[in-house]
């Protein structure tokens, strides 16, 4: 299994998001509207470590349906 | 003329710096000694455009974006910065691409922490996204889609993407994504904040879509990505693809219609064109050159790397049989290489494969053969050092000093890049943070030394050559050489001893 869709909401783990982070070569995140753009963007940069490997992608303000629904 | 998305980029990006390549780094440096608007004008002018504001050179990034949404059948032009007033009315998203867009990366950074002072590149970025067509593209709720080989930057100054309403960072190649980006906006989809291209989504060779119009000084790209996996550089992520030699063609037939005649041949090695591993191949690299020669009123390459040098020479004469071929249309060419470090240590630990085919414990005597070679061959290298790496000690440095000496007598130019590490940007203020050891400091005043004892002969005898044509040139080539001369004078380089030119 190479890809994942995650939600990030303000109670996610970042422990969580860096384990999925690290186990996956494709990743999709979406994010809570309530976490503004500057914070998911710090703690994608910080959790990442900008080690470019990997393919990722961060919706921002998409909800978690959107995720189960696959849009 | 109707455009959908315009892309652009502000005045350090969008020159030309008067035909010459080299005076483009000047807009990584704050103007020093010289007034702003003067320093501006000698490193940024403007480029000439057509009756729409279209430029006739424009960055190549920017070009393969243009091409690869104009073959998707979208109406997206490259509008100079002063022209993108007239099409925010009716365009969906601004697309901006850029090298450095707030001076973090080499060698901006290290003026930066020189200095203490902004780079004019990032202070021009800054006045073109506060500019007034910019607050009015914001007003008018225009999609803001940034990326480039800096792209990262944003990730670091993550207020400027709120306050700037940026849509969507892409980092990495983006000829395939930017078509589906494209989609989205027209579709009034929403778009995701930022994208990180890997290695699946980077495009295949058949995807890279020839340029449409010309490139700044007749950039044309020859090769992506590099096989010998440094630790320090990124483009070692990527893919290794070669262009074929009819796309190269293409491009430099395409440059030639809009009157730009020079070539730069751009790859992270030239040397490694059309071959399997790090050792060159005679065939497709004569057969590149002879092309090029052809059509060409002028060439350049942008990278070799020294291991490649020396290995084409010794093995085949290689560096000498192109020469011949280059020597047809000019008596030198100009290019970038690495030394990055004169330690055995370092270099093992840092680039184990730089050096191949040869072993890296021989990597100064390899930079020493490679310089050799050049200056035999009328080659002008300007080489980087970088300093400052993780684990790097007093001992490397002076190792890597005393390598500098021994290449004193080729004509060259030597400058080491100070490697800082990413979480210091973290801080705005970050380049009051960095701090440059003594031993560091001795390094750059013998790369200073080296520099400004060969920039007057490098301008002199073969970078600048004026004529009648573009009488401007004669005003750059003055103040270049006042820049030179002012520098060499408050450092007693006049002092120095003459030493033997090679050429």
């Amino acid at each position: 299994m190479n890809a994942v869709k995650m939600y990030i909401n303000e109670e996610t783990d970042v422990r969580e998001i860096r384990r999925k982070i690290s186990r996956y070569r494709k990743i999709e995140i979406y994010v809570d509207k309530k976490i503004n753009k500057s914070k998911i963007i710090e703690l994608l940069r910080d959790t990442l470590n900008l080690n470019y490997s990997k393919s990722i992608i961060i919706w921002w303000g998409r909800d978690e349906d959107r995720l189960y629904n696959n849009c | 003329m109707k455009i959908d998305f315009i892309i652009t980029v502000d005045r350090s990006m969008m020159t030309n710096h008067h035909g010459y390549e080299f005076v483009g780094f000047m807009t990584t440096a704050p103007p020093v000694g010289l007034p702003e608007h003067i320093w501006n004008w000698i490193s940024m002018p403007r480029v000439k455009v057509d009756r729409y504001g279209r430029p006739v050179e424009a960055p190549y990034g920017l070009r393969k974006i243009e091409a690869a949404l104009q073959d998707a059948g979208f109406k997206a032009y490259i509008i100079d910065p002063d022209y993108i007033g007239k099409y925010i009315d009716d365009a969906k998203a601004i697309l901006i691409g850029h090298h450095d867009y707030f001076a973090l990366g080499p060698p901006s950074s290290e003026w930066y922490i020189i200095t203490h002072k902004e780079p004019v590149n990032a202070r021009s970025f800054r006045r073109f996204m506060e500019s007034k067509d910019m607050k009015r593209a914001r007003e008018k709720g225009l999609k803001f889609i940034v990326g480039g080989p800096a792209a990262w930057q944003w990730l670091w100054r993550p207020e400027l993407i709120e306050k700037w309403k940026i849509d969507t960072i892409v980092d990495g190649e983006a000829e395939r994504i930017i078509v589906k980006l494209a989609e989205r906006i027209l579709d009034g989809s929403d778009l995701p904040l930022y994208i990180y291209i890997g290695v699946d989504d980077t495009p295949t060779i058949d995807e890279i879509p020839v340029i449409k119009g010309a490139s700044v000084n007749g950039l044309v790209e020859i090769m992506r990505g590099c096989p010998r996996g440094c630790k320090f550089c990124s483009v070692t992520l990527r893919p290794l693809r070669h262009i074929p030699l009819e796309k190269i063609i293409q491009e430099i037939e395409v440059n030639a219609l809009y009157g730009v005649k020079g070539v730069i041949l751009h790859s992270e090695d030239v040397m490694l064109y059309g071959s399997d591993g790090v050792i060159p191949r005679e065939e497709p690299l004569l057969k590149l050159h002879r092309e090029v020669v052809r059509r060409a009123e002028s060439m350049a390459w942008s990278h070799v790397s020294l291991a490649a040098v020396k290995c084409a020479e010794e093995r085949y004469n290689l560096i000498s049989k192109i020469m011949d071929i280059i020597f047809n249309k000019q008596d030198y060419i100009g290019v970038e290489v690495g030394i990055e470090t004169g330690s055995r240590r370092l270099a093992r630990l840092t680039m184990p494969a730089k050096a191949a085919p040869y072993d890296i414990s021989r990597w100064p005597e390899i930079v020493e053969d490679a310089f050799r070679i050049m200056s035999e061959n009328r080659i002008i290298p300007a080489a980087t050092l970088i300093v400052g790496l993780p684990g790097e000690t007093e001992e490397d440095i002076i190792e890597t000093i005393e390598l500098v000496d021994r290449l004193h007598s080729y004509p060259s130019l030597i400058v080491p890049m100070y490697f800082v590490p990413m979480g210091y940007y973290k801080d705005k203020e970050w380049f009051k943070k960095a701090r440059l050891e003594d031993s560091l400091r001795e390094l750059g005043m013998v790369c200073l030394k080296h520099d400004l004892y060969w920039a007057d002969w490098i301008l002199t005898r073969y970078y600048i050559r004026p004529n009648l044509r573009n009488p401007s040139i004669y005003i750059l080539k003055y103040l270049l050489k006042f820049i030179i001369r002012t520098y060499r004078r408050l450092s007693k380089i006049d002092k120095w001893e003459t030493v033997k030119v090679y050429t």
